[in-house]
């Protein structure tokens, strides 16, 4: 009789087939009352793959999680497993192992003890218990701690603990809800490149949940970004990154700047100075890549209209077509896609004026404008730029961000926009330059309308870090240029709702 | 030793005192009326001493039969309890936590409204059941169950509460375990310092209810003592004293053998903090 159980135990490094199963999530749907938590989701793992799923809070990924390893009830959809349905099989038939946010283990039994918990179950003898459950933790690499209760681990210790009662049933899929969240960050990066590390060793199918795009990018095969119930995109870690497909996934996987621009000319906008042509999109997918061209050359624009902000509610009802001159746009543009470099003469002028010194890097702070006379948005004729400032923070290292911070007259930050690592990214302001005032208009969500009245002359500052070896050259008075290296990610209208 | 030394020393010793004076005045309040009673007890009426009433109140075959049903109505009255309250506490934790408001004030009828008017109460709504029930002790069970309900309602409630129910019960389940089996294995486990609470106290109320098992005329315990202690208030007394110091060995041994905590829970910590505790003394004394 425990022969056939004996034979499902295999030992841990071996990648038995059981364990490469293959999931497909087919138009899922869930509601919570009236919060639809899943709206036509679908998903496919493929066997021994590690698929993140990424998104903010209430997206419903621990939601798609929960629904697979059967906690869950489904109002429409199938889930399959190696291509049986498994929608209406409860959890405890399952054998999907699971890995939990915290608190999860049993607090009456040690280390081994949980991790033997599945085993018993099972009905192994103790002593087969007992050794599988040592290898496991063995293999997690807690060993000597197999006789602790939980409450005599650290976080992660305990998270390790669980990874391994997770593994001990051989199950057919690794589920992770959110297992480094409750941890502190030197742990975290520790425990996230173990369990990948585990996870390939045993070639097990897994499902990771997180919030945390580092995480996501670092560890996952490839990585699934959802909003509302939906998936919005699926691919490897460096698609989402250089190729996202709506603006959402651009500016929650990475950072983001959305630079004001206004269009000019007939398909033209101007951004910082820069012409870039319109083109259109051919069906909201990015028709062009990120290249490291030649500076100052314009690539092919990604254009949306309509809610092109992440969590842009409502639209102008404009569609890139209408746009007509004069129409201000956000361009979406990754930060290293941004070159701010010393140049004496130049079209696009930036002044650099001041400077302070911030934890070995320099502080510079400069303005930039167009070269141009700033006209009054409506002339209708080309150069209708505006003014900013410029703050460059110097690095060792090529890296570049980009962002436009907003300050009024006192030196009180007002708003930010774009990326800046560390700095809050909430809006941007329409521009409307003219040669007395610096206005700013309506601004999106963060600066409300009253805040960024023309009156307060709000004046916006761009932020750039560039390389230690070119901060030297940008003293207070010196001129930089600004150019784009490759092509942006998205061109949105700025009449379009706020950004959330 | 240093003057840090001495004076932590003697803020310590301070301490100590405090404690022991309180002990000793919580304990001669409750110990004085059982001193009285068990001197009562050996000396009687007539003021000879003699272990006589003891004998006598041994004797009597009612103190077993009385005694023994009190005990079976006890058993029968925790098992329903637990049973019941510790299914609806997961039941309102797990799925129904809309419920909770409602649960907990229904819980606390009993506390509020008369017993005499829940005893009646009872009756009328269970008079539906056959006379293998109603005239049995049976009724009595129901009726323990409904008034203790208060009381052990609310440390099952915050027992069950204590735990990371939502979190261990899927973890089980996922693992493969039956609801059963989840509820063995994962709950049960986690639960005893608060079920042994609330079913010794449901016993302790079930051997000292008077009111109600002599209202249905039933010969419980208490209500046999009361009856002796009508015509031979010295027996009487004799078990009262008895049934206390049995009652508190009990406890005792329960609390010694059973509620102790697991190895290691939290023992390891307090050594270490003992420990620093005594290092810091012990340098405060050398420096």
């Amino acid at each position: 009789m425990p022969s056939h159980k004996v034979a499902q135990v295999n030992a841990p490094s071996a990648s038995s087939s059981r364990s490469r199963a293959r999931v497909e999530l087919r138009g899922l749907g869930r509601s919570f009352g009236s919060v639809k938590a899943l709206d036509g989701f679908d998903l496919e793992i493929g066997p021994g793959e590690l698929v993140a799923l990424l998104g903010p809070s209430g997206s419903g990924k621990t939601t798609v999680l929960r629904v697979l390893a059967g906690l869950e009830g489904l109002d429409k959809g199938q889930v399959l497993l190696d291509g049986v349905d498994i929608t209406h099989m409860p959890a405890f038939r399952r054998g999907m192992g699971m890995v939990f946010q915290a608190y999860s283990l049993f607090p009456n039994m040690t280390a081994l003890g949980n991790v033997s918990f599945g085993l018993k179950l099972r009905g192994l003898s103790r002593s087969e218990r007992s050794k599988r459950a040592s290898e496991l933790l063995e293999l997690v690499g807690l060993g000597p701690e197999a006789g602790r209760y939980p409450h005599q681990l650290s976080g992660g210790q305990q998270q390790r603990v669980a990874l391994a009662r997770a593994l001990a049933i051989e199950p057919r899929v690794l589920l992770l809800d959110e297992p480094l969240s409750a941890l502190d960050a030197r742990v975290r990066s520790q425990l996230r490149d173990e369990i990948r590390r585990v996870q390939q060793e045993v070639g097990i199918t897994a499902l990771f949940v997180t919030h945390d795009q580092e995480e996501a990018l670092s560890i996952a095969d490839r990585v699934g970004v959802m909003r509302s119930g939906v998936l919005e995109q699926i691919g490897s870690p460096s698609e989402i990154y250089e190729h996202p497909e709506t603006a959402f996934v651009a500016e929650f996987v990475g950072s983001v700047n959305r630079l004001p621009g206004v269009v000019v000319e007939n398909g033209k906008v101007s951004v910082l100075g820069t012409l870039m042509p319109l083109e259109k999109s051919v069906g909201g997918r990015a028709t062009s890549s990120a290249v490291q061209g030649a500076s100052g050359t314009a690539g092919a624009a990604v254009v949306t209209g309509g809610a092109g902000g992440a969590g842009g509610s409502g639209s102008s009802g404009m569609t890139p077509s209408q746009w007509t001159i004069g129409t201000p746009v956000d361009v979406l543009v990754r930060a290293e896609a941004v070159s701010v470099t010393p140049k004496p003469e130049s079209d696009h002028r930036a002044e650099v004026a001041g400077g302070n010194g911030v934890d070995g890097a320099e502080v510079v702070r400069g303005r930039v404008s167009t070269g141009t006379a700033p006209r009054a948005r409506g002339d209708g004729a080309s150069g209708g730029g505006c003014e900013g400032r410029i703050t460059s923070r110097a690095f060792l290292g090529p890296v570049l961000r980009l962002g436009i911070v907003v300050n009024d007259r006192d030196g009180n930050v007002r708003g930010h926009a774009g990326g800046l690592a560390g700095a809050e990214v909430s809006g941007s302001e329409a521009e409307d330059c003219s040669a007395s005032s610096r206005p700013v208009g309506p601004g999106h969500s963060g600066i409300s309308g009253k805040e960024a009245s023309p009156d307060r002359g709000l004046e916006r500052e761009i932020v750039a870090m560039v390389p230690a070896a070119q901060s030297g050259v940008m003293v207070p008075g010196s001129q930089v240029s600004i150019s784009f290296l490759g092509t942006p990610l998205f061109i949105t209208s700025r009449a379009d709702g706020p950004r959330s | 030793m240093s003057g840090r030394g001495v004076a932590r020393a003697g803020r310590l010793g301070r301490a100590h005192v405090f404690r022991w004076v309180s002990f000793a005045i919580v304990g001669a309040y409750f110990l004085a009326p059982l001193l009285a009673s068990a001197r009562y007890s050996f000396l009687g009426s007539h003021g000879r001493l003699s272990a006589s009433a003891y004998v006598r109140a041994f004797g009597t075959g009612e103190l077993w039969s009385s005694l023994g049903r009190s005990t079976e109505i006890g058993v029968g009255t925790v098992a329903v309890t637990l049973t019941m309250l510790f299914g609806t506490s997961l039941w309102v934790n797990l799925r129904a936590q809309r419920w909770r408001p409602l649960v907990d004030a229904i819980t606390l009828v009993p506390l509020v409204v008369p017993v005499v008017v829940v005893v009646l109460g009872i009756l009328g709504t269970l008079s539906f059941l056959p006379g293998c029930i109603l005239r049995t002790p049976v009724i009595l069970v129901l009726e323990y169950v409904v008034l203790a309900m208060p009381y052990t309602y609310r440390i099952i409630d915050n027992g069950v509460r204590a735990l990371d129910l939502r979190t261990l019960v899927d973890a089980a389940r996922s693992l493969g375990a039956s609801w059963r089996q989840v509820i063995t294995g994962a709950l049960l486990p986690n639960m005893r310092v608060s079920l042994m609470s609330a079913g010794f106290l449901c016993f302790a109320f079930v051997l000292g209810e008077y009111v109600m098992a002599s209202l249905l005329s039933f010969n419980t315990f208490p209500v046999w003592l009361q009856l002796m202690g009508q015509n031979h208030s010295t027996e009487a007394v004799a078990l009262s004293v008895i049934a206390l110091v049995g009652a508190s060995l009990v406890l005792v041994t329960v609390s010694f053998f059973i509620l102790r905590k697991p190895k290691g829970a939290g023992t390891e910590r307090m050594e270490h903090m003992e420990r620093v505790e005594l290092a810091g003394e012990r340098l405060d004394a050398v420096a």
